[in-house]
């Protein structure tokens, strides 16, 4: 027993001693490379060894793996190892060492995902070591005898005691793979398929992946690295970026006190560039950023960028109390929903966040009449709006008014000219005297009635027109109408057991 | 919306504003109009204007104007107003049938006034004797003469020597075939009118006229035969035996049709208007007559050519803005295609006669189809002057203002 627990803190000593050497000790990247080279070759024998139940090997070989580079998976993957040996052997050794070695893994990667699942898996097999000690020791061998005292003979493996139920709930334990990303230089800025979901990580970078993913590695004064990996879960991937120095770009870093704020250059509407905190090479020029955030003020700042030179965009934002509006309906897709008189949405359903007060929301919608209402949004709140559109009537009465003005209207003008050609015709004639015309012409009097039909059939026009425009105004038939909820938002810090975070919780 | 609207309204009324018409404008150029037209009363005389007279001889606002009817005779005065307006005056209006028992009157009856009074006569036929009816004056319509014969083919208003003492309404003479028949003075006379050789002559035309005396009027005979004699007035003053000529005739080388017309100008100069009494010719001639005042009488003298036109069916004298003259009317001529009638100015000089040359042609502005303007023409004291009065078929026209005169309303 006393070698045993000998052998286990000489190998936290070992560990120690290593990982302090490993972080201490600088690291060329050409070091590192041989290093990682040696720790690939022994972590895809280990692999091999643990999927032939050959668990002390593979425990050693990522043990062996981890002395040539420290990833925290390689622990972890020697502790699955022995897990597994003594799950198969109820070895409490075995058992101690993937306690001791789960324990390393969490000590070294504290922010493991896996924290939670590791550290039951610890209890768990804590409680196994304790259960088996405590069971009486059997030996089983061939012969007989009798007496008591000491004698040597060879004594036959004991029987392997079966894993208690919290330990089979654990159930297999898989070793994992890993993906490596590493710069030369280091330090540099790695986003994970696109740079507007902001950094990642920075080189060097260990830990799992799964699936297919484009990798962007960024440095000041380097050459931008992309590159697309299909991550394998039971090996070890490495992706060395080898980044060549490229001094004609600007450096612009930009932060700001709400983090994940939207970053814009020059022209907001080709989309954001990334996600606060970021940093990018630009072309040397004169730039205009834009960084906001959702419920604050934007930032903007422009700068004359220059080759080689690094530059900070530091955007302190202001927030603006906001609601959110959100309008839906039947036909709502065919919509679109202007809020003081500015498209929000080109079809619905809408869902946007909008500044605290007053606001006038027009759903449109060709052939229906517009809905238009004046809202008031609070901070924190959803208001909801429901729309039934109701079609638009049809104008035929307009239209047929519109004929009939334009008719009268022209027959007054017909009638009119009539009339003035009848008045030329007799004053010329008058002024002339050859002939003169006589009182009682008739000319007089169809003049007349011409001239009396002409502001008639004006008259008649203009009441016509009236009535036509009328028409066209008029509202007719049932409005489009929409009803209102408004719904409270509250984003409070959410607790639990197992995880923390921020939750919205609404209320109506 | 609400501003919209109000302000389509108001563009809309102002444009209705700006693009009405004005139809008093016709009521204005109406009052401007040269003439004045009357249209047949509202009565049932259904061929208005078949005869024009002046109303009063004299009148310095406004003027009157004698209007006939026939189908049913109607006697009709229009009142001219100084500023234009014209109105029938209801109060003198007559029929003739039951004032008179004239009945329908012919399409050209003999209507005459007096020089010397304001008397208006019809001569006329009633149906078997002939009738003399005074409509206006100092007779006026309160008493009628009918004497024979039936058919007056001449008349006109006369001054004897027996009404030169006491002023009298002028003598009415009328003649038929060769009898000429006085009127106002008892017995009635009744002359037969012969030429030198004692041949009756058959009496087309006559006229008064002041030549060998002068208190008193001779008469002037315009004879079938186309010639034209003078005869002595006492011999029209109770006339018991034939007349004789004071003068050798002169053939005029015109056959009138009954109801010729004979206008005195200046006193001597005789204007011989007559329709041909066979066919259509018409003829207008001048004569001095200053040479029948001698003794024995000489033949009056023609001046100038007479003027012969087709159609001419009524004239006046016109006197205007110091110019004479002879306004015929022509009421089948055809004005731009339509047969409606017309009046020509011809301009009369008593050294040259009458200029052959219409100065002025008056027709209506529209003219219509049958419409016979100018069947009957008369001039007429209006405001101080001597105005043109032309009627047609049920119109009467009043011109006020011509290419003759000027303006002559106030």
């Amino acid at each position: 027993m006393k070698s045993r627990r000998f052998l286990v803190i000489a190998a936290w000593v070992a560990a120690c001693v290593l990982a302090i050497f490993a972080i201490h000790t600088p690291r060329s990247f050409a070091q590192s490379s041989g290093a990682l080279a040696k720790a690939q070759a022994a972590f895809d024998q280990a692999q091999q060894d643990y999927l032939q139940g050959k668990y002390d090997e593979a425990a050693k070989g990522f043990e062996d793996a981890y002395g040539a580079r420290n990833f925290p998976q390689f622990l972890y993957n020697a502790g699955a190892a022995y897990h597994m040996k003594g799950k198969k052997t109820s070895d409490t050794v075995a058992y101690t060492k993937a306690v001791e070695l789960y324990k390393r893994y969490l000590a070294e990667d504290p922010q493991a995902t896996d924290k939670a699942k590791v550290e039951k898996a610890i209890a768990v097999l804590e409680a196994e070591i304790k259960r088996l000690a405590a069971l009486p020791v059997v030996a089983v061998g061939s012969g007989s005898g009798s007496g008591s005292g000491s004698g040597s003979g060879s004594a036959a493996p004991p029987t392997p005691v079966a894993p208690s139920a919290e330990v089979q709930s654990l159930g297999e334990v898989k070793v994992r793979g890993l993906v490596v990303i590493e710069s030369e230089p280091q330090n540099a800025t790695i986003y994970l398929d696109d740079k507007k979901r902001g950094a990642f990580a920075t080189t060097p970078w260990s830990g799992s992946l799964d699936g297919e993913h484009k990798i962007i590695i960024e440095k000041k004064g380097f050459k931008i690295s992309e590159s697309s990996i299909q991550a394998d879960p039971s090996k070890l991937f490495v992706l060395k970026a080898v980044m060549s120095e490229e001094g004609y770009l600007g450096w612009v870093e930009f932060a700001s006190n709400i983090e994940k704020s939207e970053i814009y250059m020059d022209d907001k509407t080709i989309g954001s560039i990334g996600r606060t905190p970021f940093a990018q090479n630009i072309k040397p020029g004169k730039h205009t950023f834009y960084i906001s955030s959702e419920g604050y003020d934007e930032y903007k700042q422009e700068l004359e960028i220059l080759p080689g030179q690094t530059y900070t965009v530091k955007a302190d934002l202001h927030g603006t109390p906001i609601g959110k509006i959100n309008v839906q309906g039947l036909g709502i897709e065919d919509s679109a929903i202007w809020v003081d008189g500015q498209r929000l949405c080109e079809r619905g359903p809408c869902l946007k966040s909008v500044p605290q007060g007053d606001h006038t929301i027009e759903v449109r919608r060709s052939g229906y009449k517009t809905y238009v209402r004046r809202v008031s949004i609070q901070a924190k709140t959803e208001t909801q709006v429901k729309v039934a559109l109701a079609p638009e009537p049809s104008r035929s009465d307009a239209v047929v008014a519109y004929i009939l003005a334009a008719g009268f209207t022209g027959g007054g003008i017909y009638l009119g000219l009539q009339a003035n050609k009848y008045r030329d015709d007799l004053t010329s004639e008058i002024k002339a005297g050859t002939p003169p015309p006589d009182s009682n012409d008739p000319r007089f009097l169809k003049g007349k009635i011409f001239a009396i039909a002409a502001d008639v059939s004006y008259g008649l026009g203009a009441l016509t027109a009236l009535g036509a425009i009328y028409y066209t105004f008029r509202d007719k038939g049932s409005p489009s109408t929409g009803l209102i909820d408004v719904r409270a938002l509250a984003i409070l810090p959410q607790l639990g057991p197992n995880y923390a975070g921020i939750g919205m919780e609404t209320h109506w | 919306m609400r501003t919209i609207r109000t302000s389509i309204s108001r563009c809309a009324l102002v444009a209705l504003s700006l693009a009405g018409c004005q139809w008093t404008e016709f009521d204005d150029l109406e009052a401007k109009a040269w003439v004045q037209s009357t249209e047949k009363p509202d009565a049932n005389s259904n061929d208005y204007g078949v005869a024009l007279a002046r109303g009063l001889r004299t009148s310095a606002d406004g003027g009157t104007l004698v209007v006939l009817g026939a189908g049913q005779a109607l006697y009709t005065e229009l009142v001219y107003t100084a500023t234009g307006a014209a109105s029938l005056d209801a109060k003198t209006e007559l029929k003739l049938n039951n004032q008179f028992g004239i009945g329908n009157l012919d399409l050209q009856p003999v209507l005459i006034a007096d020089t010397a009074t304001d008397d208006v006569a019809l001569v006329t036929n009633s149906g078997g004797d002939g009738s003399i009816a005074l409509l206006a004056g100092t007779h006026t319509m309160t008493s009628s003469q009918i004497f024979g014969p039936s058919t007056p083919d001449a008349a006109t208003y006369m001054r004897v020597a027996s009404q030169a003492a006491a002023p009298k309404p002028s003598q009415i003479l009328v003649a038929a075939l060769d009898a000429v028949y006085g009127s106002g003075i008892m017995p009635q006379p009744v002359c037969h009118l012969v030429d030198a050789d004692g041949t009756p002559v058959s009496v087309r035309g006559i006229a008064a006229a002041r030549i060998t005396q002068t208190d008193f009027d001779d008469l002037v005979v315009w004879s079938a035969e186309g010639k034209l004699y003078l005869y002595d007035g006492n011999a029209f003053d109770g006339c018991a035996t034939p007349a004789l000529p004071l003068s050798v005739p002169v053939d005029v080388g015109f056959k009138p049709e009954p109801n010729a017309s004979m206008h005195l100008v200046d006193g001597h100069f005789l204007v011989l208007a007559g329709h041909h009494q066979s066919d259509a010719a018409s003829r207008i001639a001048v004569y001095d007559l200053t040479a029948m005042n001698a003794t024995p009488a000489r033949e009056p003298k023609l001046i100038g050519a007479p003027l012969d036109r087709d159609g001419m069916k009524a004239t006046t004298i016109l006197a205007a803005e110091g110019t004479t003259y002879v306004m015929a009317g022509y009421p089948l001529a055809s004005v731009d295609g339509t047969v409606a009638g017309e009046v020509l100015a011809f301009e009369l000089d008593v050294t040259t006669g009458i200029d052959p040359t219409p100065v002025a042609t008056l027709h209506d502005a529209s003219p219509e189809s049958n419409q016979q303007f100018g069947r009957a023409l008369t001039t007429f004291p209006y405001n101080g002057k001597s105005i043109l009065a032309v009627s047609a078929d049920n119109e009467v026209f009043a011109y006020y203002q011509s290419p003759l005169y000027g303006e002559t309303r106030r």
